[in-house]
């Protein structure tokens, strides 16, 4: 973890954090704590983040996720409570986003692709080949995990994992909501559209011009082949992950139906043209 | 299909008020409303020559349902029957001004040797019928300035096979160019390699000058007319439309000893009147670089062939720190850190923004045409021009400019001096 500690600006010392997990660059920023409060929930932060890459990578042949994808196609296999919880959740969200959002998508699903069963605490696939992914997930299961962390802690604070998913907790240091943009796609430097965030996350999906971040259909197998980019914003990180990805994979038509169904949430779709415009579109 | 389809479709949504317009202003016939005026109709056209490049235009108008072929010309039986064989409903011709007088020919595509180019326009125009004529223009600047003048007396379209004017990779490079997204412009470079000796199978020696017209001075401007033409224009817009004050060069007959008489490998250097210098080298004894053409800024390099932006110092979004910054600075602003997920590995090299998907990387090494390079949409294009009568804007003045800067380039080559290139075309 790198950690500095900013008294530059006397009235708001700030203290920021980064760590190289779950595949990016996690960052916290911390204003009015002082010094070794903010270390030691830096380090409770980043211990959680680092924890759950452990566990829910499905690059690392000794997570638990890499544990479920070896054996649950041929049998139940009991998780711990945290995971379970996870794939409770994943199995909802898929039924809520009309199969949009779906951790078994790198498998190609027709419909469910896990036998949850909660007294065993047991998971087996519904047939053979299926694989999880948890990626997007899980960024946005920990990033409101470490939220709840900070808020006991503090009023003011941000968070990113990657810049695709963000967290706000209360309002920047000068009393505005935190200005988070989303940066223009062929001038980085420039600002593409900008989210006021108070007590509320954003996340980003789809698809980078350098090439990266390819999302999947779970309908057909194949990333999705779009330009452009789906940003949602609401109170739950969790949430808000879920839907840019559902959001991105649906077609647009699709669209409104499926984020009617989450009461607090909103989204739009950014367009950026290599002219230097940006394209807002609500959803 | 599907790409294809996209790629209409981007033309489509250009025209709709994009940027790229002010610098490729062609474009504008593509809008959705010409597409409609001229759906259901078909332009009646007439191919003259049809060698490998005619037979690959003949065969991407047969899949356009704007485009119905009905008559075919060439002097080359062989040729003519390959073609027939493609639209055996045409009518055949053996002299072109016979399908010049043909009623039912709307419009004519010219793929004939180069030094023909400007008498068969010429009079294809005096016919009353539009062209569609090859790059280059013409074998020399005296033709090339007949041509324009032909064209502009009259109200026919007049068209030139330059594909990368329908290329829509080439506009969004120089959105991005011009909208300062590799600063100032300080060097454009192009240059296109292939190993082989540039020859057609020839049945019979008496046949030599007329199928391999390409390596004969009398019929052919060589490699600054048959390579080069397409990428000066890359110089033309990446400097917002001003043209070089003059070019220097040199070239020889290296490898390719066999009678030939243009150069087997050339270079020249061209002068922006800001000092900035474009390029052009080419070399068919070694392809190992294939086809190149970069812009570079004082800010970073676009790679056209490949649709890749580099910048000179990759802005990595920094993130969080950008914020820190303006907290201590009691500055409150955004910060433009969100987007999809950040790669820790791209810290350390820089993987470039590919400005356009599906890119097919063109090596250069086909001397007819390659998927994906605008051929298509070009003939679309002229099918839309000629169904509907009207000249996409800017397009004989671009094909004027990049024919002017090969042939001066090529009389540069040859001569090993300096040629000074006029400021404005003298038509």
């Amino acid at each position: 973890m790198e950690f500095s500690y900013s008294v530059r600006n006397p009235s708001v010392p700030t203290a920021y954090s980064r760590l190289e997990a779950m595949h990016t660059r996690c960052e916290l920023l911390l204003p009015f704590l002082p010094e070794a409060r903010a270390r030691a929930l830096s380090e409770k932060v980043w211990s959680m983040v680092e924890e759950a890459d452990l566990r829910y990578s499905r690059f690392a042949p000794g997570s638990e996720l890499s544990r479920v994808n070896r054996d649950a196609g041929g049998q139940a296999v009991v998780v711990d409570a945290e995971l379970f919880l996870i794939l409770q959740l994943c199995e909802t969200f898929r039924k809520a986003t009309s199969g949009y959002f779906d951790i078994s998508a790198l498998s190609r699903t027709e419909g469910r692709s896990l036998e949850l069963d909660p007294e065993a605490r047991t998971v087996q696939f519904s047939r053979p080949g299926v694989r999880l992914d948890l990626g997007g997930f899980a960024k946005g299961f920990v990033l409101e995990k470490a939220v709840r962390a900070v808020r006991a802690e503090t009023g003011c604070a941000l968070l990113s994992f990657g810049g695709s998913s963000v967290a706000a907790v209360g309002r920047h240091p000068f009393g505005e909501p935190w200005p988070v943009a989303v940066a223009h796609s062929y001038y980085p430097d420039r600002t593409a559209h900008t989210f006021p965030l108070e007590d509320a996350a954003l996340s980003v999906s789809g698809k980078d011009p350098s090439g990266r971040g390819h999302i999947i259909d779970p309908f057909t197998g194949n990333t999705v082949e779009k330009e452009g980019l789906v940003a949602v914003t609401g109170p739950s990180a969790v949430v808000a992950e879920v839907l840019s990805t559902a959001l991105w994979v649906a077609p647009s038509g699709r669209r409104g139906e499926i984020l009617a169904a989450f009461e607090g949430y909103r989204a739009c779709e950014i367009r950026c043209l290599t002219d230097g415009r940006a394209l807002i579109q609500s959803i | 299909m599907s790409e294809k389809m996209t790629r209409k479709d981007f033309l489509s949504s250009l025209a709709l008020g994009g940027a790229g317009l002010a610098l490729f202003p062609w474009l504008a016939a593509c809008t959705k409303e010409r597409q409609r005026e001229a759906a259901g109709e078909k332009a009646r056209l007439g191919l003259i020559g049809t060698g490998s490049r005619g037979r690959f235009h003949l065969a991407n108008l047969l899949q356009d349902p704007s485009a119905q072929v009905v008559a075919l010309c060439d002097d080359y039986l062989p040729h003519l029957d390959e073609a027939s064989a493609l639209c055996p409903s045409a009518r055949r011709y053996s002299d072109y001004r016979k399908l010049l007088e043909d009623k039912e020919v709307d419009g004519v595509i010219i793929c004939t040797p180069l030094s023909m180019h400007a008498p068969m326009t010429i009079d294809a125009l005096a016919a009353g019928k539009h062209v569609f004529c090859e790059k280059a223009m013409a074998h020399t600047t005296e033709q090339l300035l007949a041509m324009c003048r032909a064209w502009k007396a009259g109200d026919r379209v007049l068209m030139v096979g330059q594909q990368r004017l329908y290329d829509p990779k080439y506009v969004k490079a120089m959105e991005l160019v011009h909208g300062g997204a590799i600063g100032e412009v300080v060097g454009i470079r192009n240059y296109w390699y292939r190993n082989n000796d540039w020859r057609r199978e020839v049945p019979s020696p008496q046949l030599e000058r007329r199928i391999n017209w390409r390596l004969y001075d009398e019929f052919s401007r060589g490699l600054m007319a048959e390579l080069a033409c397409h990428q000066l224009q890359n110089g033309s817009w990446a400097m917002g439309g001003v043209q070089p004050s003059f070019v220097t060069g040199t070239g020889s007959i290296r490898y390719w000893k066999d009678g030939r008489e243009v150069f087997d490998n050339v270079a020249a250097i061209y002068q922006y009147p800001n000092g900035v210098h474009m390029t052009f080298e080419s070399i068919i004894s070694n392809k190992h670089f294939g086809m190149g053409e970069q812009i570079l800024g004082t800010e970073g390099t676009i790679d056209l062939v490949r649709a890749v932006m580099y910048s000179e110092a990759p802005v990595r979004r920094s993130g969080l720190r950008q914020l820190l910054d303006q907290i201590e600075q009691g500055v409150l602003s955004n910060a433009a850190f969100a987007g999809t997920s950040w790669a820790t590995e791209e810290a350390s090299r820089d993987a470039g923004i590919r400005f356009m998907d599906h890119v097919t990387v063109n090596d250069g090494s086909s001397s007819v045409g390659a998927a994906g390079d605008g051929s298509v949409e070009l003939m679309h294009a002229f099918c839309l021009a000629v169904i509907t009568g009207t000249q996409p804007a800017g397009l004989v003045e671009e094909a004027y400019w990049s024919t002017l800067l090969a042939l001066l380039g090529d009389q540069a080559t040859h001569l090993g001096s300096r040629v000074d290139i006029p400021a404005e075309p003298g038509w």
